[in-house]
């Protein structure tokens, strides 16, 4: 069975997040947690805290950042489970998290479970995506090898965006025979799925 | 009518068919539209020249001088019974003209597409296959349902191919279609039709 389950090290992480000095009211620490899941789903996300806290608090620094490990894991172990908000309420519980900071804990997770889940959804590999197709329609006159050709030819270039994130294309050209046949294939791979959405 | 005249050299070679039984000048018309296709084959045509008890370089000459009859008769257009008159004015015996012309006739359309592609031109589609696929798991995501439509595309000119897998999802795979059937109407259209007119 696929139990949620962080390290021995991230627990004590989370323990210590109970801890007064670090965050002196109920808001503060919601604001910390909130920081952290933005900081999950939004790309280039500066953490408020950590910079508010820059200059003053030194010795302060640590635990905070360990708290942001340990919530990010947590966080994101529970989305790829799809864990339910009470399991992961149990799991705070077992760890002796007090029950004050678990409620914040499990309130943010349930508020943004579905967008952690969609970044989750992006991690991965796969083939170049096919993002958008241009056509041309060429008449092709003559050439030094037949001097009279007349056929209309089509140009067909599909734009694409690699897992990495690099944007290319692929062009290739065809007769209007070949055209068709494409056409009628995509359009038939069309039925085909809709039969199986509709299953 | 037009005039058709193949050059001394080529003209020569051709003769070299006559030194074959009518089958084996039949299977030489077809192993020249092979290299047509897909280039030099230089180890099929060792082979074939050792059962022939040929050298290499006679049975070589040979076939490209069928290549480039059929070429040039592609190029100058010409009628049946004008390829088989001037074969026969270059010295060929008649049932050997016949064989040339009659492949020459099968072959034609094939050739005449071949010729096209050798022009300096992007990757012709050569083949495609796809599948639908669902995604029910992965590491970072241990249930979903993700629906994948992959694309294999084979492009290539003459013998060279490359291969190219690509996905789309379902609303791509219809923009891209629809698209593309946009494309087929345009060749019907009205501005289409004037301009193929034209153009002849």
């Amino acid at each position: 069975m696929d139990v949620l389950r962080i390290s021995d090290d991230q627990h004590q992480w989370l323990r210590a997040l109970s801890s007064e000095t670090l965050f002196a009211t109920e808001a503060a620490f919601q604001h910390f947690v909130e920081d952290v899941a933005e900081s999950l789903v939004v790309p280039n996300h500066i953490f408020r805290i950590l910079s508010e806290r820059e200059a003053k608090e030194e010795e302060n620094k640590l635990p905070i950042h360990q708290g942001v490990a340990a919530l990010s894991s947590l966080f994101m172990e529970a989305a790829k489970r799809n864990s339910a908000t009470d399991a992961v309420g149990l799991y705070l519980q077992a760890i002796d998290v007090a029950d004050s900071r678990a409620k914040v804990i499990t309130n943010i997770y349930t508020a943004r479970r579905a967008d952690l889940r969609k970044v989750l959804s992006t991690v991965g590999f796969g083939f170049p995506q096919i993002t958008d197709v241009d056509w041309r329609l060429d008449w092709t006159i003559k050439s030094n090898e037949l001097p009279r050709i007349n056929e209309p030819v089509y140009r067909v270039k599909l734009e694409t965006l690699a897992t990495n994130g690099g944007l290319g294309s692929l062009a290739f050209s065809l007769s209007v025979e070949e055209l068709q046949e494409l056409v009628w294939s995509l359009k038939n791979a069309i039925k085909t799925v809709e039969r199986h959405a509709q299953a | 009518m037009a005039v058709f005249v193949l050059d001394t050299q080529h003209q020569a070679q051709l003769l070299t068919l006559q030194a074959v039984d009518p089958d084996t000048a039949w299977e030489f018309c077809k192993v020249a539209l092979q290299l047509f296709r897909g280039g030099p084959q230089p180890r099929m045509i060792e082979k074939a020249a050792k059962k022939l008890d040929w050298p290499p370089e006679k049975l070589q000459t040979t076939l490209e001088a069928i290549m480039a009859l059929f070429k040039e008769a592609v190029k100058a257009e010409i009628q049946p019974e004008d390829l088989q008159a001037s074969l026969t004015s270059a010295g060929l015996q008649s049932h050997y003209a016949v064989l040339l012309v009659a492949a020459f006739g099968e072959s034609r359309q094939e050739i005449q597409t071949l010729l096209q592609d050798t022009t300096f031109d992007t990757a012709r589609l050569k083949a495609f296959d796809w599948r639908f696929e669902v995604e029910i798991a992965s590491r970072t995501i241990h249930s979903e349902i993700k629906p994948h439509f992959l694309l294999r595309l084979e492009l290539g000119k003459q013998a060279a191919s490359s291969v190219h897998l690509l996905q789309m999802d379902i609303p791509t795979l219809i923009h891209v279609t629809e698209e593309l059937e946009s494309a087929l109407q345009d060749v019907k259209s009205t501005h289409a039709k004037k301009m193929m007119r034209h153009a002849k």
